[in-house]
C-alpha cells in the first residue's frame, strides 16, 4: 500500500466544523465567564449572529450527512449465500413492474410498448403453432381482439387497447391498497389464455 | 437493443447495476468511519443557537460534544499483522455433505487489535450450512481467535478468497481493512453414475462394432430385411420357412450393431443461466448431472463420446473411449470453469461456437445438445447442429416457474421451442430435475418407441 494511499485526508467537513466549534466554544465561554479577557469586540451583535447562523448551517449540513451517509465503514458483503441467479421470466416481471410504478408518462409508455412486442411474439408463434394462423392472420387476430373472447385479454393486444390515462389514474388509487395494475391484469389475462390455447392444442 | 434507443426516462427509471459482493474490491487502506459526525453537527447546532440566542447554558452544554468529537479525532486504526489458518477437514467431499472449517487468526504484532472483525473469503458457489464465517473480537497480542462453521458442498472446484480483516482504533473514527492471503480449496467431481439408464440414441453410427442398430443390413439381432440368396450367404441366415412355403431361397438381413460418437454439448451460455429460485441449482448445474448421466451410459455401452460447452470458455473433449476418457469426462464435468455457477461475464456467439464444433468433429458424430432452451439461440443451435448433419438430440432440464406473468411467459416460450424442435424431427426429452433424469429418459423412450 502507498504512503498516499495510506493517509487520511487531512481536512474534510467534519475537521474545519470541529476546529470552528472548538474556536467558538472556547471563545463563547471566555467571553461569559471571564472578566480577565476582553473578547467583547469578538462578541459583538454582528459576528455572533454570523457565527451563529455559520454553526447551524454547518451543523445541520453535518446532521443531514449523517443520517442520510450509507458510508459508515466498510461492510463485507454476505459470503453466507450463493450468489443468486435469475428466475426465468424476471425481465418481463420487471418492465411490468415499471408500468405500474412509474410517473413519468414517456417511460411508461416505452415499457408498455415493450412488454406488449414482447407477449406478441409469443402470441404469435402460438397462434400459429396451435391454431393454424399465418403470422399475418394471427397478426391481425391479435390487433382486433378476435383471437380470444376473453376481453381483458383481447384489449392487451389491441389497438389502443391500453387505457392511457385512465391506467395512470386507477394505478395511483390501487397503488396504496395492492393488487395489479390494469396493464399487468390484462398481460396475465393474455398469457393465461395463451397457455390455455397451448395447452389445448398439444 | 441498443441503450441509445432506450427514452431517457425509461433509461432513469432502471435502477443502477448493484456492485457485485462477490467481484467488489476491498477498499483496503485507512479510511474514517463517519462515526463521529453527527456529534459534530449536534455541536455545531449547539453552539449556533447558543450564540443567536445568547443562551451560555447551550455552550457549555456544546463542550461534551466537543470532546467526544475530539476523542473521535484521536489516533488511527493501527496495521494489523495477523496470520490467518484456515482448516478445511474434507477437501473432496461428495454432494451434499457437510464440510467443517476452522478458520484461526493470530495477532502477531505488539499492539492490541481493540476491534477487529474478520470475513473469511467463502468461495461464492458454496453455502454455509451452519455456523458464521465471522469473528468479531478485540485482540491482545501474541494471542488468537477462532471460528468454525461448516459449507455444504456443491459440484466443482472451489477457491476460498482471502479473508477480509477490518480493525478500528479506539474511537471507531477510523478503521483499516487488509486482505489476507489464505490459500484453500475444495474440489467437489462427482462420478459417472455406476448404473446409468440406456440414452437413446438416434441411428447415426461410425464404422466400428458397437451397441447402436444401425440402419444398414448385416449381423445384428435385430431383424432389419430379407433379400434374395447369394451365393456365400451363411446357411444360418436362410429363411428355411419361405423355402419351405415357397421354395424361393431367401436370405434374413439383421440390422448391423455399430458404435456411435457422440458429442454431448452442454449450453452454458450467459443466457443459459436461470433457476426456479436466486438461491436454488443452477440451469447448467441440472445440465451438467443430465451431461454426467448420458456421458455414463453411452461410455458404458462402448460409444465414443466427447465434450464441449457452447461458453466463451469452453472445455473440449473430442470423442474418444477408455479409463482415462471417461476420467477426463467426469473432471471437466465436475471443474471446469464453463459450468460454474457464476454466469460468464460476456455471452457467446452461437454461430460460432456452431463452426468450431462442426470444424472439430467428424461428419458421422451425432450430438445431444443439453440445454435449458430458455431462450432462441439455444434452438438456433440445435437445429444448425442437426441441419448439418450431426444428428441432434436435445435434454433440456426445465428451471422455469409459473408463479407470475413474466414467469409464465417464459416457461411457454420454452415449450414452444421444445415443440419446434421436435417439429423439424430433432428428439428432445424434457425433464423436469424434480424428478430423476432416468424417468424422463425411459418416459421418452416410450413415446417415440410408440
Amino acid at each position: 500500500m502507498s504512503a498516499a494511499a495510506d493517509r487520511l485526508r487531512a481536512i474534510d467537513v467534519g475537521t474545519v466544523g470541529f476546529a470552528v466549534a472548538a474556536v467558538v466554544v472556547v471563545v463563547g465561554i471566555l467571553s461569559v465567564f471571564s472578566t480577565a479577557v476582553d473578547v467583547s469586540g469578538l462578541v459583538e451583535d454582528q459576528t455572533r449572529t454570523i457565527l451563529g447562523v455559520a454553526g447551524i448551517a454547518v451543523g445541520a449540513g453535518l446532521l443531514r450527512r449523517w443520517v442520510r451517509a450509507e458510508d459508515r465503514g466498510y461492510r463485507p458483503p454476505e459470503r453466507e449465500e450463493l450468489r443468486p441467479i435469475e428466475v426465468p421470466g424476471d425481465e418481463l416481471d420487471e418492465q411490468l413492474a415499471h408500468v405500474a410504478s412509474l410517473s413519468s408518462t414517456e417511460a411508461v409508455r416505452y415499457f408498455r410498448a415493450q412488454t406488449r412486442d414482447d407477449l406478441r411474439e409469443l402470441a404469435i408463434e402460438v397462434l400459429t403453432r396451435h391454431r393454424g394462423c399465418t403470422t399475418q392472420t394471427a397478426r391481425e387476430q391479435l390487433r382486433s381482439g378476435a383471437w380470444t373472447d376473453d376481453e381483458r385479454a383481447a384489449s392487451f393486444f389491441r389497438l389502443g387497447g391500453d387505457g392511457g390515462a385512465s391506467d395512470q389514474v386507477t394505478g395511483a388509487i390501487r397503488r396504496p391498497v395492492g393488487g395489479d395494475h390494469p396493464h399487468t391484469a390484462r398481460a396475465r389475462a393474455a398469457v393465461a389464455e395463451l397457455v390455455r390455447i397451448a395447452g389445448a392444442g398439444a | 437493443m441498443s441503450e441509445q434507443s432506450i427514452p431517457a426516462a425509461a433509461r432513469h427509471a432502471q435502477p443502477d447495476e448493484e456492485p457485485d459482493p462477490w467481484t467488489e474490491p476491498v477498499p483496503t487502506g485507512l479510511r474514517w468511519t463517519r462515526r463521529w459526525r453527527g456529534v459534530t453537527g449536534l455541536t455545531l447546532l449547539a453552539i449556533g443557537f447558543g450564540l443567536i440566542i445568547e443562551q451560555p447554558g447551550l455552550l457549555l452544554a456544546s463542550v461534551f460534544g466537543v470532546a467526544f468529537a475530539a476523542y473521535g479525532r484521536l489516533g488511527a486504526a493501527p496495521s494489523p499483522a495477523l496470520e490467518v489458518e484456515r482448516a478445511i477437514e474434507v477437501t473432496d467431499p461428495d454432494v451434499g455433505e457437510q464440510i467443517p472449517v476452522t478458520l484461526t487468526v493470530h495477532n502477531d504484532g505488539d499492539g492490541r487489535l481493540r476491534d477487529l472483525r474478520i470475513v473469511d473469503g467463502v468461495p461464492s458457489g458454496l453455502a454455509v450450512a451452519s455456523g458464521s464465517p465471522r469473528i468479531a473480537t478485540s485482540l491482545p497480542p501474541g494471542e488468537s481467535a477462532a471460528v468454525s462453521y461448516e459449507l455444504e458442498a456443491a459440484r466443482g472446484g472451489h477457491t476460498f478468497d482471502p479473508v477480509v480483516a477490518i480493525v478500528r482504533d479506539a474511537s471507531g473514527a477510523t478503521e483499516r481493512a487488509v486482505e489476507i492471503d489464505a490459500p484453500g480449496t475444495i474440489d467437489c467431481v462427482p462420478s459417472l453414475p455406476a448404473e446409468p439408464p440406456p440414452f437413446p440414441l438416434r441411428p447415426q453410427t461410425t464404422r466400428y462394432t458397437g451397441r447402436t442398430s444401425a440402419a444398414e443390413g448385416g449381423d445384428g439381432v435385430e431383424f432389419h430385411a430379407t433379400r434374395e440368396y447369394r451365393a456365400g450367404d451363411p446357411l444360418g441366415r436362410i429363411d428355411w420357412k419361405r423355402v419351405a412355403r415357397t421354395g424361393d431361397l431367401t436370405t434374413v438381413e439383421y440390422r448391423r450393431e455399430r458404435a456411435a460418437s457422440v458429442l454431448i454439448v452442454v449450453d452454458a451460455r450467459r443466457a443459459a443461466y436461470a433457476a426456479p429460485d436466486p438461491t436454488a441449482a443452477t440451469s447448467v448445474d441440472h445440465c451438467v448431472e443430465a451431461a454426467r448421466t448420458i456421458a455414463g451410459s453411452l461410455l458404458d455401452d462402448g460409444h465414443s463420446v466427447g465434450l464441449t460447452a457452447l461458453s466463451p470458455r469452453p472445455p473440449w473433449l473430442i470423442p474418444g473411449r477408455g479409463v482415462q476418457h471417461r476420467l477426463a469426462i467426469r473432471t471437466a464435468l465436475g471443474t471446469h470453469e464453463a459450468f460454474e455457477r457464476t454466469p460468464p461475464d460476456r455471452s457467446a456467439n452461437v454461430y460460432a461456437a456452431g463452426r468450431e464444433i462442426r470444424n472439430r468433429i467428424a461428419s458421422d458424430t451425432q450430438v445431444v445438445f443439453v440445454s435449458p432452451m430458455l431462450e432462441e439461440g439455444a434452438s438456433q443451435a440445435a437445429h444448425r447442429l442437426d441441419a448439418h448433419g450431426h444428428l441432434t438430440t436435445v435434454v433440456s432440464p426445465d428451471v422455469c416457474v409459473s408463479d407470475t406473468v413474466g414467469q409464465q411467459a417464459a416457461g411457454l416460450a420454452r415449450s414452444l421451442r421444445l415443440a419446434g424442435a421436435r417439429q423439424r424431427g430433432i428428439p428432445a426429452i424434457d425433464w423436469d430435475p424434480a424428478e430423476p433424469f432416468a424417468r424422463a429418459l425411459a418416459r421418452s423412450q416410450r413415446r417415440w418407441s410408440a
